[in-house]
């Protein structure tokens, strides 16, 4: 009889509060050593999931739970929450809005005062946490002021230091850029190999193709078919963007430098660079919302073009009741087939007196774009980590979009992090180091794929949003 | 301990406001604390500098001089606190006070939060200038303006609404996840003072005691 498994899932399912439909049932068992790599497309469950192997649900949620999941043999609705987080870590999407204190040894130090050690074990633990991931030089800074890959690592840290039998990380690579994501997965094998059970959910599965034994699961159904994408109404005339020694001061801090582009409507351009590389601020520049040194102009006739600039986090723009009236907001008037014509090239026609609070994050950023679509007298778009979180099919989805948009003669601009998805569909990638444009390629240069970021400790660097 | 002064003294006639804010400058200056306390001065300086006019148009020089020196007092009263208390010091007080602990935690986790809050704040101002709204005025007749500036203020309260509660969710969850609710919990440590801070504590003492004994 071999060692007793850690978790099990048996036709764990789960109905949220408000919602028709249930999410799952799912099996699985979590032994000693596994890696399991769970991906799958959005709104599969790999969140759900998650909550349920960690016990958040049924703990913290209020919907309904069926079947079981057994937490050490023991069924997980019936044993305390903070006993269940001794046996199982839960490392959440986006570890910035996990952080609970205000240095990095305080951070790790939650999770050991919360277990009950004694100051000793604590002390210990937390130096051993604090060298394990390499954050000894950085355990009084404030944790929101560490990059994205070094905020992984202490959520890691954090949950390890209590030497739980199991870690459940929910997307932990969705925020990276590839060198991070890399130093990452690494983290993740030695804790494996130090007899921790690791199970991941994430999209991007190439960055764990190191690690051996893996075993792979996917949530949900197949890859969809593939609709064709209807063509825009109305297209952009012939235009030049040319930009010289554009620089950004932010904080007595050069965050851009003296970069000049010279950009045409029509093109799919890609900006792509380490966190903190100055990504955003470029877009922002060019959009006209970042005031900057050096010249944006149009070339060929009339004034600045107008570049509409799609951010991150798209709830930061919705407030309205349906995706009609959300897109329509502020417009004095508007052209009703152009409305309906991006609505059908956007997939949006469905949702149309859908409140946009509802939609998915894939939809949503689709709306933000439809916003920024039916701006009158606009030439282009900037698209901020359009990519960010989305499945396979939703980042196909964008790409051909985009390839659409570049083909009705406007001019897109997208920060990634994701090299593959920029390499497939975009004309130009520019690459940005330290604020400087340090490459301008086309995505068929061999070279493109090399990793080329560096990646130092602790290093300061823009949150993600 | 120089917070509570400050924001006590603000009760103070002119007079000795005046001897207050002048020690009170130097223990700032000493503290090498007057970074955080000019740029928060400098946010507010437009509307200092607008109630002191008012004040001294309808009713004095010495009432303006009064009730900026309390407005300022304030202000500064305020950004001491959060520029040398970390959260962990608040929890650990109030838990020290009687507190339970999920209560403490809460206010910790509220006041942590307040410059998160002006961060997205921002995001959000920007998010939706981008698309048009929050811009300058339109060419909407007069009347109308009243509704424009409401659907902006809907604009901006909502998106905020929601992503302070998606936020408060978010710390709940890793605070869950990591034993928050445990029985059992190593007791706090509380703050330790250097002596710098001594230094301080006991000027603002002496200082607060100086003026109601001449009093």
């Amino acid at each position: 009889m071999g060692e007793p498994a850690i978790v099990t899932a048996e036709q764990a399912a789960y109905q949220y509060g408000g919602c028709r439909d249930t999410v799952g049932p799912f099996d699985l068992t979590v032994q000693r050593g596994d890696f399991h790599l769970i991906s799958g497309r959005s709104g599969g469950g790999k969140s759900t999931l998650a909550r349920m192997l960690s016990g958040l649900i049924p703990h913290l949620y209020r919907g309904r739970f069926a079947g079981q999941v057994r937490i050490e043999g023991r069924l997980s609705h019936q044993v305390p929450l903070w006993e269940l987080s001794t046996c199982v870590g839960l490392v959440a999407q986006n570890p910035a809005a996990q952080v609970l204190a205000s240095t990095v040894a305080d951070e790790i130090g939650f999770g050991l005062d919360t277990a009950g050690f004694t100051n000793g074990e604590r002390d210990g633990r937390l130096q051993t946490a604090l060298a394990g991931f390499g954050l000894e030089d950085c355990a009084e800074r404030d944790p929101r002021t560490l990059s994205g890959g070094e905020q992984q690592k202490l959520m890691l840290a954090a949950l390890s230091a209590r030497e739980p039998r199991a870690l459940v990380l929910d997307e932990p690579l969705s925020m990276l850029d590839g060198a991070v994501s890399r130093r990452v997965v690494d983290a993740l094998a030695r804790l494996r190999r130090e007899g921790t059970a690791v199970v991941v959910f994430e999209h991007r599965t190439r960055p764990f193709a190191p690690v051996e034994g893996v075993k792979r699961l996917r949530l949900g159904d197949n890859q969809r078919p593939e609709q064709p994408l209807p063509e825009l109404r109305e297209y952009v005339s012939a235009f030049r963007l040319h930009a010289t020694g554009v620089g950004v001061e932010l904080g007595g801090r050069s965050v851009l430098r003296d970069v000049d582009l010279d950009l045409a409507g029509g093109q799919a351009v890609a900006v792509v660079g380490a966190n903190g590389s100055g990504k955003t601020t470029l877009l922002r520049a060019l959009a006209g919302l970042q005031a900057h040194q050096g010249q944006v102009r149009g070339v060929g006739g009339g004034g600045r073009p107008l570049l509409g600039m799609c951010f991150q986090n798209a709830d930061r723009q919705i407030f309205n009741a349906t995706v009609r009236q959300e897109i329509l907001f502020g417009l004095p008037t508007h052209d009703e087939e152009f409305y309906r014509s991006v609505l059908d090239l956007l997939g949006l026609a469905p949702y149309e007196q859908t409140p946009p609070l509802l939609l998915s994050e894939g939809e949503k950023k689709r709306l933000a774009l439809a916003i920024v679509l039916l701006r009158p007298g606009l030439c282009g778009v900037c698209l901020d980590e359009p990519t960010l979180g989305q499945d396979a099919d939703q980042r196909r989805i964008l790409g051909r979009i985009i390839r659409r948009l570049a083909g009705a003669g406007y001019l897109c601009l997208i920060a990634t992090h994701d090299l593959e998805w920029a390499a497939q569909w975009s004309d130009r990638i520019l690459t940005l180091e330290r604020g400087r444009l340090v490459a301008s390629a086309s995505p068929r240069d061999p070279d493109l794929l090399r990793p080329r970021i560096s990646w130092s400790p602790c290093h300061t660097a823009a949150q993600p949003q | 301990m120089l917070s509570l002064a400050a924001s006590l003294a603000v009760m103070l006639p002119l007079g000795k406001l005046a001897v207050f804010v002048s020690c009170f400058g130097a223990l700032v200056v000493a503290g090498g604390l007057t970074r955080p306390v000019y740029d928060h001065l400098r946010r507010i300086r437009v509307l200092v500098c607008v109630l002191f006019a008012l004040d001294w148009l309808f009713i004095g020089l010495g009432f303006a001089v009064l009730i900026t020196l309390r407005l300022g007092l304030l202000v500064t009263a305020f950004t001491l606190l959060c520029a040398t208390t970390t959260p962990e010091e608040v929890r650990q007080v109030f838990e020290r006070c009687g507190m339970p602990r999920r209560l403490a935690f809460t206010f910790a986790t509220a006041y942590r939060s307040l410059d998160l809050v002006e961060t997205e704040w921002h995001g959000i101002l920007e998010a939706q200038r981008a698309r048009g709204i929050m811009g300058p005025a339109s060419a909407d007749p007069p009347w109308s303006g009243w509704r424009r500036r409401l659907g902006d203020a809907v604009a901006l309260v909502v998106p905020a609404v929601v992503l302070v509660a998606q936020r408060a969710w978010q710390v709940t969850e890793a605070a869950a996840a990591r034993g928050f609710d445990a029985p059992v919990r190593r007791p706090s440590v509380g703050p330790r003072l250097a002596s710098l801070d001594h230094l301080l504590l006991a000027g603002t003492a002496g200082l607060f005691i100086a003026l109601y004994v001449v009093q």
